[in-house]
């Protein structure tokens, strides 16, 4: 156990090992966007309020700036380009590009990591609060909400 | 906007962690959930010299039931406080004021210590542990210590924890026959609260007893409000009553001014909050005598 | 990703296919190195010196650019005001609001280059601030521009109709202060640029999230004393949106333009959401002083306004427009002819101001709108029935407005009315504010607001800032105009290329649309070049998407560049088959004859032909596989010497209803239903224009009750996170929302379409204002300013609330 400015860190994103040597002040969402190709993690505060950046850390959704890359040492880490090699993943980008449920884009891949792990996990039923608890996590700016609601409502109808 | 430099360490033991507190001293910050310390970082409010981080510390994350009293390891993430079946059947307002933190992503990180060693005057979960006769285990050199909740805070962001010590458990009295209520107002649903009240008694026949009155949000800590408290069990149980109550624990309140509200706004809030808190455990009370006489 | 039922997203589809390409995930160059820029943590104060000595001696730092060289190697901004002020990317001597920048580090990357940031000693001495815009007039004001004397920058007078004469005539006259509040556009994307100056040309290169108007572009290369024509600027395929918030983008670009030079690197600068609220841009806020002059029957007659626009430190462009940009709809949707205006725009110790989604319409309309309701509330009439009564009438129109506008198309009255029914307003009406019952724990309230949303701006408005005798002389028609290109390749496929800028319109699955059904053909058989590049793609100082000028402008040039292609696949059949080509027409992806539907040809056979055959082709066929369509919005004048422009390509329509609910005790303020009917012309695509609605509303409704930069008296800035800005989430969003439209075309463009994207984003705060004020005015309560909160009702009512003792 040693006081470190520096170190490797292995971890797995998306399935695949990672590894970077790093300043230990590095966050996890820029270690993301640099080190791991995943631009799909945006940054639109880095202080844990908008959402953009969210991740699934072993399947739950975090802030991935509000976390530093040394941190995700031993665990998995899930992001929009993982997501997308699932079923599940497919399911919600044809949900979200049919429903209009995108303008800019730029919050979409929170929203949508959100709602996945509220599909792979929730009880049955999924309630329409549940859906606002959810999302209510997520800023956008553009659509006013109203098609990712539709969205969610339209994935967790066709959860079965 | 991104943290300054530091050192990172990540300690295996609570042993290590102490012993890295005191060598560092000042310097040091421990990083547990990170949902209010990142953000600290990333604008480089707090620029410590090491970051300790306990994240490694399963032995701190644990719901345990021993005799009549909940453990709970200060790792322990927010989230598992609202689903634990445990907390829920015999603490539920706890459960109830954890799903109050902020959104799902927050409570999946952030812990119950860093909440409480935060001491967010407007935070939940100081609050709960106020109104629930918590007890905070704290960890230094010279061993464990214990600190009742009421004494623990002591004002914003600021706590009994001394340099070199971290806290390690809550300890929870388990009590029977308990109504409750929970209620805080925020501008948009997730926010830090305005003002918020948590009301908590126990049912004794056609009383109420060892009755709690907590505010969050108004002062600079949680305040329990012992005077409220006596007119919560003393007087007849009923819908007027809780202007009464509200009244009571707002009497004397010294609310401060921010950006969102003012200190005379604070106060009207408290008070509805204490009323609708009051009203929430008052139909508890009618829910859970008429399963009495129904079951009877 | 896969196959797709129904109609879907281009953009959303390369974002789930993991393809999207915002600014900051480019390295288009190498050797990119990274800034963080110093700013200032004064609202007002002398720069006494710097020093970078330290920030210089860390490992990783190449460069600190200050002030020096960015006087020595720029100029002031241009802009359109009597009294500018001296405006550079970054402060010289002096510093005039909080986050205004004062040096750029550049390292080699960004946590090196805050680390320098923080070393770099700055020496001040603070001067006595200004934020209060009335206070800023005062003559004892601290003044900013020292070489001005005054904070005014402008104060311009215009006069329409015969305003003395119906003000003696009238039934009724009554006057009020209203505020309208400072909020941000608040795209979820931050400012984001990398420049690259280079010794050889071209001069400066940038990739970066501008959008236009690419007039800014000209302002920009004043700036870097550049040549236009040597400065490229590339716009990547996907920008996080902007809502008029990166038209203000221009500076910055300077300054990382410069701080490229000073490095000798291309240099990139993401901004951070904390230097996004204190200093990119935001909505300007403005005082008006109000008169309104009616008669009995609740006919207005006319209207005096006195304007004062706080635009903060240094007025820049596209500003004034906020005082100018609506002046041909000024007297909104309403028949009244008689009009003055005291237009001010005044600088104090606050963020410059700029655009915000619905530029100036908002402010504009917030005192028109209130007032209309405060004369019924006089006239013991109906809101609705006084804007009904006053409204421009089917059959006057197209009518020219008293201000010079040209309202195309439209019917307000029937929209109106269907806003009304649909929000059930003469129903709710009886069951509000007093009405209410006495038990309930809320008070309710209806309001409305109607909006004529203009749309396509004709630039040359901004000379009203100017009195006629000092406009450019030789300017004598300004224009809107937009160029797109289509290519047909050798196989049949097409490619369109957009000019526009887009940010999140959804031009890409629009633009396919348009062209597919020119051609008969799928969209998806369309391929849309994204993103914007100026070394490469045709533009002009109108190019861009802001102003809404889409729908009418930019999707008119898509149709006019189909229409020619359209047009060369007949005459280059005509050619192969050796007919009439009047009598050809394209069908499902053929070209065929009108008398024999054997006699055709495929896209893709006359595609192979024109390619592989140039050399024998007629010469009016030789460039037939590539076509421009220019689009040019007509009608634009530029402003006579009666201050008259219309200054809008097209005028779009709305009317809504809120509903909202008031809390007895916590004085939380819900809106329950928002009802909101545009006519918009021709719908080009249902739920990209649904979703627009639905944004704006979610704006406005964010301005009315939770988002305000806030100062301190001395210029502190209290608003700097999004635990304090407070940007509505799902939850607040009304749980009952209707968006409905009825369909008057346009003729001013060949789509038919008029504005969709800043509609409600104007009515919104206003009917929401109205509505509020519905609730608590048995209560005694003003509703003269936004945002409304729960603590400033407090402010009002807590004493009465419910028979409490007041709180101190
Ligand atoms: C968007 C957002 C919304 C939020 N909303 C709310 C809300 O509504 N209500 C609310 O209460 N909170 C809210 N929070 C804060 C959240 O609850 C944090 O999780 C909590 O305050 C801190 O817990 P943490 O585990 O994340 O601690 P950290 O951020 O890691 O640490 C916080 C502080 O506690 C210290 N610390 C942590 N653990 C220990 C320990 N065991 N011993 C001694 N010191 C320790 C750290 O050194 C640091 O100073 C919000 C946060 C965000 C980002
Ligand atoms: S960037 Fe992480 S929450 Fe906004
Ligand atoms: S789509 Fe632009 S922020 Fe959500």
């Amino acid at each position: 156990m040693q006081p470190q400015r520096r170190t490797i860190v292995t971890t797995a994103v998306n399935g695949t090992p990672v590894e970077t040597l790093l300043d230990v002040r590095t966050t996890l969402a820029d270690f993301l966007r640099e080190e791991a190709g995943c631009t799909s993690v945006h940054l639109g505060c880095e202080h844990g309020v908008c959402g953009a950046c969210t991740v699934l850390l072993d399947g739950l959704p975090v802030r991935s700036c509000l976390r530093l890359a040394v941190q995700a040492v031993g665990h998995e880490i899930t992001t929009l380009e993982g997501v997308m090699q699932t079923e599940r993943g497919k399911t919600i980008g044809r949900a979200f590009v049919e429903q209009f449920a995108m303008q800019c884009g730029f919050c979409t891949a929170g929203f949508a990591l959100s709602l996945y792990h509220l599909l792979e996990n929730a009880p049955e039923p999924i309630t329409d609060q549940d859906i606002h608890e959810t999302l209510g996590g997520h800023i956008c700016r553009c659509t006013g909400y109203v098609s990712i609601v539709e969205a969610a409502k339209r994935l967790r109808d066709q959860r079965g | 906007m991104k943290p300054a430099p530091f050192e990172y360490i990540a300690p295996e033991s609570v042993e290590q962690v102490v012993e890295v507190l005191v060598q560092y001293g000042d310097e040091a910050k421990i990083l547990a959930g990170g949902q209010s310390l990142m953000p600290l970082l990333n604008m480089r409010l707090a620029t410590p010299g090491i970051i300790v981080d306990i994240n490694g510390l399963n032995e701190l994350s644990y719901i345990r039931q021993e005799g009549e009293h909940l453990h709970i390891g200060a790792l322990t993430r927010q989230y598992r406080l609202e689903r634990d079946a445990r907390i829920r059947q015999t603490v539920p307002v706890l459960a109830a004021a954890t799903r109050l933190i902020g959104h799902p992503p927050i409570r999946y990180a952030g812990t119950i210590g860093g909440s409480l060693a935060h001491a967010d005057p407007a935070a939940e979960l100081p609050a709960a542990m106020c109104a629930l006769g918590a007890e905070l285990s704290v960890v230094g050199l010279s061993g464990a210590r214990s600190i009742p909740a009421v004494d623990f805070f002591q004002g914003p962001l600021s706590t009994a924890v001394r340099p070199g010590e971290l806290l390690t458990e809550v300890r929870i009295p388990i009590r029977k026959n308990v109504v409750w209520g929970v209620r805080e107002y925020t501008r948009r649903a997730g926010d830090f609260a305005l003002a918020g009240a948590i009301i908590l008694a126990e049912m004794e026949e056609d009383r109420w007893v060892n009755g709690r009155v907590v505010l969050f949000g108004v002062e600079d800590r949680p305040l329990r409000v012992s005077h409220a408290e006596a007119v919560l069990t003393q007087r007849a149980l009923s819908d007027d009553q809780a202007d009464v109550v509200a009244a009571s624990a707002v009497t004397g309140l010294d609310c401060h001014t921010d950006l969102h509200a003012s200190a005379g706004y604070r106060k009207q809030l408290a008070r509805v909050m204490v009323k609708r808190a009051y009203l929430d455990a008052l139909a508890m009370w009618d829910g859970k005598r008429e399963n009495a006489a129904g079951s009877a | 990703m896969n196959e797709f039922t129904a109609p879907s997203s281009t953009e959303g589809r390369r974002l789930f296919d993991l393809q999207a390409q915002y600014i900051a995930d480019l390295t288009p160059l190498p050797n990119l190195a990274h800034a963080a820029v110093v700013r200032s943590p004064y609202a007002h104060a002398r720069i006494r010196s710097i020093d970078s000595r330290a920030a210089l001696a860390l490992p990783g730092v190449m460069s600190v650019l200050t002030g020096r060289e960015v006087q020595e190697w720029s100029r002031p901004f241009a802009v359109a005001a009597e009294r500018p002020g001296r405006y550079y990317s970054c402060a010289i001597d002096k510093v005039r609001y909080v986050g205004e920048p004062v040096a750029v580090v550049v390292a080699t990357n960004r946590y090196i280059a805050e680390d320098a940031r923080d070393t770099i000693e700055v020496e001040y001495e603070p001067l006595p601030a200004v934020v209060d815009v009335e206070a800023a007039m005062q003559s004892s004001a601290p003044i900013l521009h020292e070489e001005l004397g005054t904070n005014v920058a402008i104060d311009r007078q215009l006069t329409y109709g015969d305003v003395a004469a119906v003000f003696s005539a009238a039934d009724i006259v009554f006057s009020q202060r209203y505020v309208f509040p400072r909020y941000q556009s608040f795209p979820l994307e931050t400012y984001g640029i990398i420049a690259s100056w280079n010794p050889s040309a071209p001069q400066v290169s940038f990739w970066a999230n501008f959008h236009g108007p690419y007039s800014m572009l000209a302002v920009l290369a004043g700036a870097l004393r550049v040549p236009l024509s040597k400065l490229r600027v590339v716009t990547p395929p996907d920008v996080g949106g902007s809502f008029g918030n990166k038209i203000a983008l221009y500076p910055y670009m300077a300054l990382t333009a410069l701080a490229s030079r000073k490095a000798g690197r291309p240099v990139k600068w993401i901004e951070d959401r904390l230097e996004s609220l204190s200093a990119s841009s935001t909505g300007t806020d403005r005082v008006t002083e109000l008169e309104v002059a009616a008669r009995n029957d609740g006919q207005l007659l006319g209207l005096k306004m006195r304007l004062m626009d706080n635009v903060g430190a240094y007025i820049r462009a596209p500003e004034p427009g906020c005082l100018f940009r609506p002046i041909g709809n000024f007297m909104n949707a309403y028949k009244i002819e008689h009009l003055e205006v005291n237009a001010l725009a005044v600088m104090t110790n606050v963020c410059p101001s700029g655009p915000n989604r619905g530029y100036a319409c908002q402010q504009h309309y917030f005192p028109i709108e209130r007032a209309i309701d405060e004369l019924a509330l006089r006239l013991g009439k109906d809101p609705a029935t006084v804007r009904l009564r006053n409204l421009i009438q089917p059959q006057d129109i197209p009518y020219r407005t008293v201000t010079g506008g040209l309202y195309d198309s439209g019917d307000y009255p029937r929209a109106t009315q269907r806003a009304l029914e649909l929000s059930n307003y003469w129903q709710l009406r009886q069951s509000t504010g007093a009405a209410g019952p006495s038990d309930a724990s809320v008070w309710r309230g209806v309001g409305m607001a109607v909006a004529i949303d203009p749309s396509g701006s004709n630039m040359g408005y901004i000379d009203v800032s100017k009195k006629a005798a000092q406009r450019r002389p030789n300017l004598v028609r300004v224009g809107s105009a937009q160029t797109t290109r289509i290519y047909l390749d050798a196989t049949g496929g097409i490619t369109v290329e957009l000019e526009t800028a887009a940010h999140g319109q959804g031009q890409e699955t629009t633009a396919a649309s348009l062209v597919a059904q020119a051609l008969g053909i799928a969209s998806a058989d369309v391929t849309v070049v994204a993103g914007m590049d100026t070394g490469s793609r045709p533009w002009s100082v109108s190019s861009g998407s802001y102003s809404s000028r889409f729908g009418a402008v930019g999707a008119s040039s898509i149709v006019a560049a189909a229409r020619q292609l359209q047009e060369n696949l007949l005459q280059a059949t005509a050619y192969f088959l050796e007919c009439d080509a009047s009598r050809l027409h394209v069908q499902a992806g053929r070209i065929v004859s009108l008398d024999d539907a054997q006699l055709g040809l495929s896209l893709k056979d006359v595609a192979a032909r024109l390619h592989w055959s140039t050399g024998t082709l007629p010469s009016h066929l030789e460039t037939a596989t590539q076509v421009e369509g220019t689009f040019v919005a007509s009608e634009l004048d530029y402003p006579n010497e009666l201050d008259q422009v219309n200054s809008s390509a097209v005028y779009a329509f709305t009317a809504d209803v809120a509903v909202v609910e008031i809390d007895k005790e916590t004085l939380d303020i819900r809106v329950t239903d928002y009802i909101t009917v545009h006519d918009a012309g021709n719908i080009l695509h249902p739920q990209i224009a649904r979703g627009q609605f639905a944004g704006g509303l979610l704006h406005g409704l964010a301005g009315a009750l939770y988002e305000e930069l806030r100062y301190t008296e001395t210029g502190d800035f209290l608003t700097g996170t999004l635990m304090d800005y407070l940007c509505p989430t799902v939850n607040e969003m009304p749980g009952n929302i209707v968006m409905d439209h009825i369909v008057l075309p346009t003729p001013q463009a060949l789509t038919g379409a008029k504005g969709v994207g800043e509609s409600t984003a104007q009515t919104a705060p206003i009917a929401i204002a109205n509505a509020v004020a519905d609730a608590v005015r048995h209560l005694g309560l003003e509703i003269t300013e936004l945002p409304l909160t729960p603590d400033k009702l407090w402010q009002q009512l807590g004493a009465r609330l419910a028979g409490e003792p007041a709180c101190t």
